[in-house]
């Protein structure tokens, strides 16, 4: 019996641990004169305000097309790409995907026949603490025909990127590897994260600062993710996502007040949300809630502060239910309140709580 | 399966209300993990006893590894034994705040004094010898063109001061990348055909070592591009190649400031991709062998040429004076030349106040603050020299410390007394026989001039105050100056010659065996004397007349013993890269009185 | 069921469960990388379990320079029970509530217990049970070299996040930490550092060997150098810590010479008053040979050997002192606290030359004053305090400043003839100025001695410096009388002579003073190195005139003041007071001490911009003990202060001999 459950249990671990355990060969150098032959070195615009100009991309196609962050870089007309053997090359944007950070760039030398990356066969997956190399032109450290740098690391984390707080200042939004490698340098965005055996996991994405944690994050953007647009770049058939309007109209349509829950004056930068009073009859009073409750999550998201509670209430939809989670004391208690169908709108008679700005300490009673 | 879904079912509440969604599987996993008893697990032995083999490694090389403190222990660096006797590797950003004599700490806890011995400032690579102890563990010298990419190291050091207790911090990364060309940064240092790693170097790695994962010396760690974050790690650090600081060792124990080379002649990439000439200096022996502005560079040193940080690469690695062979095309005609390199530096530049920019291991300087200014902000003096070393360290311009040049002489020259006694040989020498050609030839040596009678011509070169060295015979580089160069060496040494010290070894034109090599200046007359290694017998010289002029190169073989002295059987003489002609002796005879 | 199931069992069941790509990789032998690889995966799962995810809600947005983050940190379980330990970077922000996430996904609200603020950790509780404890690595089997794979619970991610690396050093930061080479920062301070065998060796924190305090050190995030509190130490202060009593570096309160802190030997410096060192009788001059069993040659190798101990610890020191060699066993504390100036409550009467030493004449007595409540009186005769013999105003003086506050005192006094024994409680030394105080009368010498020194106001140069100084004395000088001295430090580009001599005489004249001003070389203003001269010029008014060591005062107006209170600060033997006019102070005050007394006074306008920088001054002394008093003159802007300011500050000078 406890047999089966372990059974299950390795099923279930495989998934995560599980990536295709091909090329045990005894030494690296294989898979790094591969990869070091599908990388090449980008030089665009920049130069200016420290602003580099240069970064790096990886052949994903034998007729010269390269894949690459999109980046200041590339806005310019004397985009130049340097290959592995040092051969110079005039190159163009064929496309992007700016909410993926990425760009797939055509070489205007038609008669290359370069060794290119597979997207389908080449591609792998991997967990924490899988190794991983990191291949970029970071600090410009190669020109000619000088092979990239090479950085060893395992994968830190598998991990959305994005928290809905904007958490980083990316336009990436989906799951990273994050690496315990300084991967993410000036110069080294469109660089690939391969594991030891040569399969490709990511690109490299650009410079990055946590705001959370204000650390730089190094991380790159899954294959998986970009397999297609790049795909469909190539075959010249893509589309541009649409960003999702949830995010760009992040203009707070609920408040507060319109659950009955009065906040304690958010004098502070980081003023914890408490409750200060809760109106009668109203459907935090129905809810339970009460005066000093410490509101911790609103629909699973931790609310650090006044203004994230306001943020996070000015997303939430008409008509669902408002879950929070508030400690009383030394408890946490889940709590359900009805989202009413009518937003918040100008009209309503002015409250004195006032979402969009950081609040200050007359907004309350 | 009851307990699987009694878990599930303790499971599905949190799953509900907790950034957990979807992933129920892994809570399954979680849960049980968390309610295993504490488990230890069977280790792959292989993986063990790697990790034993690095263990051990790590801590047999940490005994070479020294942490070196300037400044009243405020700044310093690191370092790393080469020697049993002391000879330590470290950057010349290290010592220069640290002045003659430094505090090193080795991981015994001990601290000893250490005294400079020879800096290579456009390097960044310093000598040090560290005093007390005639059997200091040290590092065994690798082969660094041996590395690959993605080859495990070890850099060891003192970063951030860490090393309270002397103990250095190990690291452990890849080769990212080989033969590196790091610009000089609005200094004079320059890293070329540098070992590029991720093994973390920080502020205070400077001078430490980098090891092979087997343990050999592969490099000197000296930079780091840390501008992304400031003075701090950001996976990317460069060490010196340990091959370049093997072609610089003698240099650096003959005491000196030791200089770089540069070809006289500067190089660009084409647009095909061609690496060619784009200036030339018209006194350059480059240019007297033929190379011109345009031509396109083939190979240098044995490598072949592909890139501008290339040929950087090649000429950065090898002391000023060196011969490298050069192969240059122009209209598809292949010129093949032997160059000697030309200093890259004025001696001022080196000694002078050119400082290299803040780097690992030196603190910045204390900014000076408002007024009024604090007395104590001043940085504090150098430490006074302890008394029992005092005599380690004699100054003379353009020597880091003299002393290792007087030592270093002393070993070159006691071979010479097995040639006997020249000194009481006053008066004329002649020397007579035929050449390899066959013609009979006459050559007088005496203190009024010498003469030669070769071919039914004759010639003599003056040697009163007023008589200028000549160029006798005509693309001799001035054989006669040069035979009374001989003369006096033989009979005076050093006494013959306004200075007189030893340069380091190179190999003996460029190709042969390495040769330790002693410079004599005598006005604007300079030469070069090789002597072979093991027994220190004189091989030949080269005399030059006067500066940016092909010199006239001696070479002896043979031996002839008269009475005690021993003379050469040949004396080659070639000059311009071509044979003069090859003297076969085949009488001596010593005569008082002054030549015809 | 799982009890049932044997360990061996159990293990090897777990290691087809943590080895699925070795036991179904397509490939049969693996490389050492890729099986490295998997003990790695199999390591961190072992602990993962014990790993849990820290949120906190609320709290400041910086420490210092340092912006604070609101990510998730770590924290490992340390008992079944609920206790997580954790970095105090963690906590910096002074977070209004914590929250744990345990591994299977349950949170709870965590109590912060207590803090170790020698090696940077909090103690976390939640009310929870059964938690699982990982296994801890033995202390003495770390290897430098060996694997050490960091851990935290930072992403939103069910898996704990990893950075892999050796362990780079042991004993780093003073003993306290070990060194590693793996990622460390932000996304794991507060998590496990683990060996290959699943085992923890310590809890990751950010430290620095040069500044203290929960953000120190981060700035090394990510570059290779991380630090780990080893957990077998961790546990050892657990007891201690689940008290809820903070855990402080411990102190024994010596400074050490100064040096080359590798190569020059621990020579002690000073002692502070009231310390452990100088209850067990540690002395300047002492040169520490061993400390707790270790040998020390060098400055640096005290700290390492003090560095990993607590306040409460016991430990024992051997100094060498000559030729002999003394053992002491310390107990260190977490707080040197500053000296406290005691009072009694007298004014001693100031002695004629040639008078015989025979006590201490008490002039007057200070209201509500220790000496007042015990009924000393004017008239009396101090002769001894306890067992010592009193003999002048300085060495009772000293002897009172060496009791501590609340101290005991039986002091002996001679009253018209008779012998009295009195008791009292020594007080601390009162800071406000009496608005009357009667002043010591110096009559003219009678006749007047043919070899006076200058009197009256006068100009002069001192030999051996380029400065010059104006000075005043007044007409009735008395060599006999011992006089105060008042250096004037005039503010930057005005002497300000004229006005300082005028308001000055008759306080002068009164309070029995003499007044120097000494000219900065340059008019602009004071340079540092130009305090040599002042010295020299003290020096030379002390042999030139019948000075009072007691009563040597700087005075300074506006800018003025920072060399005032450099000069004081620098020649501690020399000066006994600062009055200081509308300056705040800029440098860190040093150390109170009973052998150094110094006493400040304060004056300000209300209206000037900077008075409350020098409200703020005066709350700094105030914070090491020194008696200051502060005077604020109601309208009035940045201006020299007025007569009765002054007349006070006159007044604050005759008390300045009050012991």
């Amino acid at each position: 019996m406890i047999h089966r459950i372990l059974t299950i249990v390795s099923l279930l671990l495989l998934s995560l641990t599980w990536c295709p355990s091909i090329a045990h060969g005894q030494s690296i150098q294989p898979t790094i004169q591969r990869v070091q032959q599908r990388t090449v070195k980008v030089f665009g615009a920049g130069g200016i305000r420290r602003l580099h100009a240069y970064s790096t991309g990886f052949v994903v196609s034998r007729q010269g097309h390269v894949a690459t962050v999109w980046s200041h870089v590339l806005d310019t007309e004397e985009l130049t790409v340097v290959l592995a053997d040092g051969r110079k090359v005039r190159a163009k944007v064929l496309g992007a995907e700016p909410q993926l950070d990425l760009a797939v760039l055509e070489l205007q030398d038609k008669e290359l026949d370069l060794p290119a990356w597979d997207l389908e066969a080449d591609v792998s997956d991997a967990g924490p603490g899988t190794r991983v190399l990191g291949f970029s032109n970071m600090f410009r450290v190669a020109t000619g025909d000088e092979m990239v740098s090479v950085l060893h690391g395992v994968v830190a984390a598998k991990a959305p990127l994005a928290t809905r707080r904007g958490a980083f200042e990316s336009s990436y939004e989906g799951t990273a590897f994050i690496v315990d490698a300084v991967t993410n340098n000036p110069g080294a965005g469109g660089g690939v994260l391969v594991t030891r055996a040569g399969r490709l996991l990511g690109m490299i994405g650009k410079e990055l600062r946590n705001s959370e944690s204000n650390t730089w994050v190094n991380y790159a953007v899954p294959i998986s993710e970009l397999k297609q647009p790049i795909q469909q770049i190539i075959a010249g058939k893509y589309r541009a996502r649409q960003r999702d309007p949830d995010e760009t109209n992040a203009v707070a349509r609920f408040r507060p007040l319109q659950f009955g829950i009065v906040l304690v004056p958010d004098v502070l930068f980081r003023t914890p949300a408490f409750i200060d009073g809760v109106q009668p009859g109203s459907a935090a009073a129905r809810a339970g809630l009460q005066p000093d409750d410490l509101i911790l999550f609103i629909n699973g998201d931790l609310v650090q502060s006044c203004r994230v509670f306001k943020q996070s209430l000015g997303r939430i939809d008409a008509g669902t239910v408002l879950k929070l989670t508030v400690r009383r004391g030394d408890k946490l208690l889940p709590v359900e309140l009805p989202v009413p169908e009518t937003p918040d709108t100008p009209e309503t008679p002015k409250k004195p709580e006032k979402p969009e700005k950081p609040a200050t300490a007359g907004d309350t009673k | 399966m009851r307990l699987l879904r009694r878990l599930l079912r303790r499971v599905r509440p949190l799953a509900d209300r907790d950034w957990l969604l979807g992933s129920r599987a892994w809570l399954v996993v979680l849960v049980i993990l968390a309610v295993l008893p504490r488990v230890s697990f069977a280790v792959d032995p292989a993986v063990l006893a790697a990790e034993a083999k690095r263990i051990g490694v790590a801590s047999r090389l940490a005994t070479s590894v020294v942490a070196i403190f300037s400044r009243g222990g405020r700044g310093g660096g690191s370092g790393v034994l080469i020697s049993p006797d002391g000879y330590a590797l470290t950057n010349f950003h290290v010592t220069r705040g640290a002045g003659t004599f430094m505090k090193c700490g080795l991981s015994d806890g001990q601290l000893y004094d250490a005294v400079i011995v020879g800096i290579d400032p456009t390097g960044d690579v310093a000598l040090i010898k560290l005093l007390g102890r005639d059997d200091f563990p040290h590092a065994t010298l690798g082969d660094s063109d041996t590395l690959k990419v993605g080859d495990w190291t070890f850099a060891m050091g003192n970063p951030f001061l860490l090393a309270t207790d002397f103990q250095p911090t190990v690291t452990y990364g890849i080769v990212s990348g080989l033969h590196r060309y790091q610009y000089p940064a609005g200094t004079i240092l320059e890293y070329t055909d540098c070992i590029q790693i991720d093994t973390s170097i920080n502020p205070g790695n400077s001078g430490g070592p980098l090891f092979s994962a087997g343990g050999q010396l592969m490099g000197i760690n000296g930079r780091g591009s840390f501008e992304k974050r400031g003075r701090v790690n950001s996976g990317a650090g460069y060490a010196i190649s340990i091959n370049q600081i093997k072609l610089f060792m003698d240099h650096l124990r003959s005491g000196r400031v030791v200089d770089h080379a540069t070809l006289g002649a500067t190089v660009t990439t084409r647009e095909d991709g061609a690496v060619v000439v784009d200036g030339i200096l018209d006194e350059s022996e480059a240019y007297r062998r033929g190379l011109r502005e345009g031509d396109e560079i083939i190979s240098f040193g044995g490598r072949s040429v592909r890139s501008v940080n290339q040929f950087k690469n090649i000429l950065g690695i090898y002391p000023k004076g060196w011969k490298l062979r050069l192969v240059f095309r122009r209209e598809q005609v292949r010129t093949e030349t032997l160059l000697r390199l030309r200093a890259l530096h004025r001696a001022s530049e080196l000694t002078g106040s050119s400082k290299p920019k803040p780097k690992p291991g030196r603190k910045p300087k204390p900014k000076p603050g408002g007024k009024p200014r604090p007395p104590t902000r001043k940085r504090p003096p150098v430490a006074k020299p302890p008394e029992k070393y005092k005599h380690l360290h004699v100054k003379k311009r353009g020597f880091a410390n003299y002393y290792f040049n007087q030592q270093e002489q002393k070993r070159v020259l006691s071979g010479m007394s097995r040639l006997g006694d020249f000194s009481g040989a006053a008066g004329a020498w002649v020397l007579a026989g035929k050449t390899a050609a066959g013609d009979a030839f006459r050559l007088t040596v005496a203190d009024v001039g010498v003469g030669l009678s070769w071919k039914q011509k004759a010639y003599f070169q003056e040697l009163d105050k007023a008589s200028e060295p000549l160029d006798e015979p005509k693309g001799s580089g001035g054989l006669l100056y040069a035979m009374h160069m001989w003369r006096s060496f033989l009979a005076k040494r050093e006494k013959g010659f306004g200075e007189f010290f030893y340069l380091g070894s190179e190999p003996l034109d460029g190709v042969g065996a390495r040769v330790d090599v002693m410079i004599s200046e005598l006005g604007n007359v300079r030469c070069r004397w090789y002597f072979d290694r093991k027994q220190g017998r004189l091989l030949g010289f080269d005399s030059q007349r006067v500066e940016e002029t092909d010199e006239c190169e001696i070479r002896f073989s043979g031996d002839i013993d008269l009475d005690g002295r021993h003379w050469p059987r040949t004396i080659r003489v070639s000059s311009a890269g071509g044979v003069l002609a090859s003297f076969g002796v085949e009488t001596v005879t010593m005569k008082a009185g002054a030549a015809q | 069921m799982v009890a049932k199931c044997g360990r061996g069992r159990m293990s090897l069941w777990l290691t087809i469960v943590l080895v699925p790509s070795v036991s179904l990789g397509q490939q049969p032998a693996a490389n050492l990388e890729s099986l490295e690889e998997q003990a790695f995966k199999e390591a961190s799962a072992v602990v993962a379990p014990s790993v849990v995810r820290i949120q906190t809600v609320g709290g400041l947005d910086r420490v210092g320079r340092v912006l604070t983050g609101t990510a998730a940190t770590t924290g490992v379980v340390v008992s079944a029970d609920g206790y997580v330990i954790s970095s105090a970077f963690n906590f910096a922000s002074r977070p209004a509530s914590v929250l744990v996430t345990l591994a299977d996904g349950r949170r709870f609200p965590a109590k912060i217990i207590a803090n170790d603020w020698s090696r940077m950790l909090t103690l976390l509780k939640i009310e929870a049970e059964g938690l699982s404890v990982p296994r801890v690595a033995p202390r003495d089997g770390f290897r430098v070299g060996q694997w050490a794979i960091a851990m935290g619970r930072t992403y939103e991610s069910p898996l704990p996040n990893l950075s892999v690396g050796i362990i780079s050093a042991l004993d780093r930061i003073w003993g306290r930490a070990l060194q590693t080479d793996a990622k460390i920062s932000p996304a794991n301070y507060g998590g496990p550092l683990v060996d290959i065998r699943g085992q923890v060796i310590g809890v990751l924190v950010p430290l620095s060997q040069r500044q203290a305090g929960r953000t120190a050190g981060v700035e090394w995030y990510d570059s290779g150098i991380g630090f780990a509190i080893p957990m077998a130490d961790i546990l050892g202060t657990l007891p201690r810590l689940k008290t809820g009593t903070d855990l402080l570096p411990g102190l024994m309160g010596i400074t050490l010479r100064a040096g080359n802190v590798y190569a020059s030997a621990a020579i002690i410096d000073r002692v502070r008053f009231n310390s452990p060192a100088e209850k067990a009788g540690l002395q300047p001059g002492d040169v520490i040979a061993n400390v707790d069993g270790q040998p020390i040659r060098r400055l640096v190798q005290v700290r390492n050997v003090l560095g990993n101990k607590y306040a409460g610890d016991t430990i024992s020191v051997v100094v060498r002192r000559g030729e002999e060699s003394v053992e002491q066993k310390i107990q260190l504390i977490g707080k040197l606290e500053p000296y406290t100036p005691t009072f009694l409550g007298i004014l001693p009467a100031r002695r004629k030359q040639g008078e015989a030493a025979t006590g201490v004449v008490v002039r007057g007595i200070l209201p509500e004053s220790p000496a007042a409540m015990a009924m000393i009186r004017p008239g009396d005769t101090v002769v001894q305090l306890d067992d010592t013999p009193v003999t002048d105003s300085a060495g009772l003086f000293d002897a009172i400043s060496r009791r501590r506050v609340g101290a005991d005192v039986t002091v002996h006094v001679d009253r018209n003839g008779a012998r009295q024994k009195i008791s009292a409680k020594l007080a601390v030394l009162p800071t406000q100025v009496p608005a009357v105080l009667e002043s010591q009368i110096i009559a003219a010498p009678d006749p007047k001695p043919a070899d006076l020194p200058t009197i009256g106001r006068f100009n002069k140069d001192l030999a051996g410096h380029d400065n010059n100084f104006w000075g005043f004395v007044p007409e009735t000088y008395n060599p006999a009388h011992g006089y105060g001295l008042v250096v004037w430090i005039h503010p930057g580009s005005d002497t300000m002579e004229a006005d300082i001599y005028d308001l000055w005489k008759p306080i002068c004249e009164q309070r029995g003073l003499i007044l120097v001003g000494p000219r900065a070389k340059e008019l602009a203003g004071w340079n540092l190195n130009e305090a040599g001269f002042i010295e020299a010029l003290v020096k030379e008014m002390q042999q030139k005139y019948n000075i009072d060591d007691q009563r040597i005062v700087l005075h300074g107006y506006s800018n003025g003041c920072r060399f005032a209170y450099h000069l004081a600060f620098k020649y501690r033997t020399l000066f006994r007071g600062v009055a200081a006019s509308s300056e705040p102070l800029k440098v860190t005050p040093p150390e109170n001490r009973p052998d150094l007394r110094l006493q400040f006074f304060l004056s300000c306008g209300d209206k000037d911009n900077l008075y409350r920088r020098v409200q703020q001054t005066r709350g700094r002394l105030a914070a090491m003990k020194f008696p200051v008093t502060l005077s604020t003159e109601p309208g009035l802007g940045h201006e020299y202060p007025t007569l009765p300011v002054l007349d006070e500050i006159g007044r604050w000078i005759d008390l300045l001999d009050r012991i």
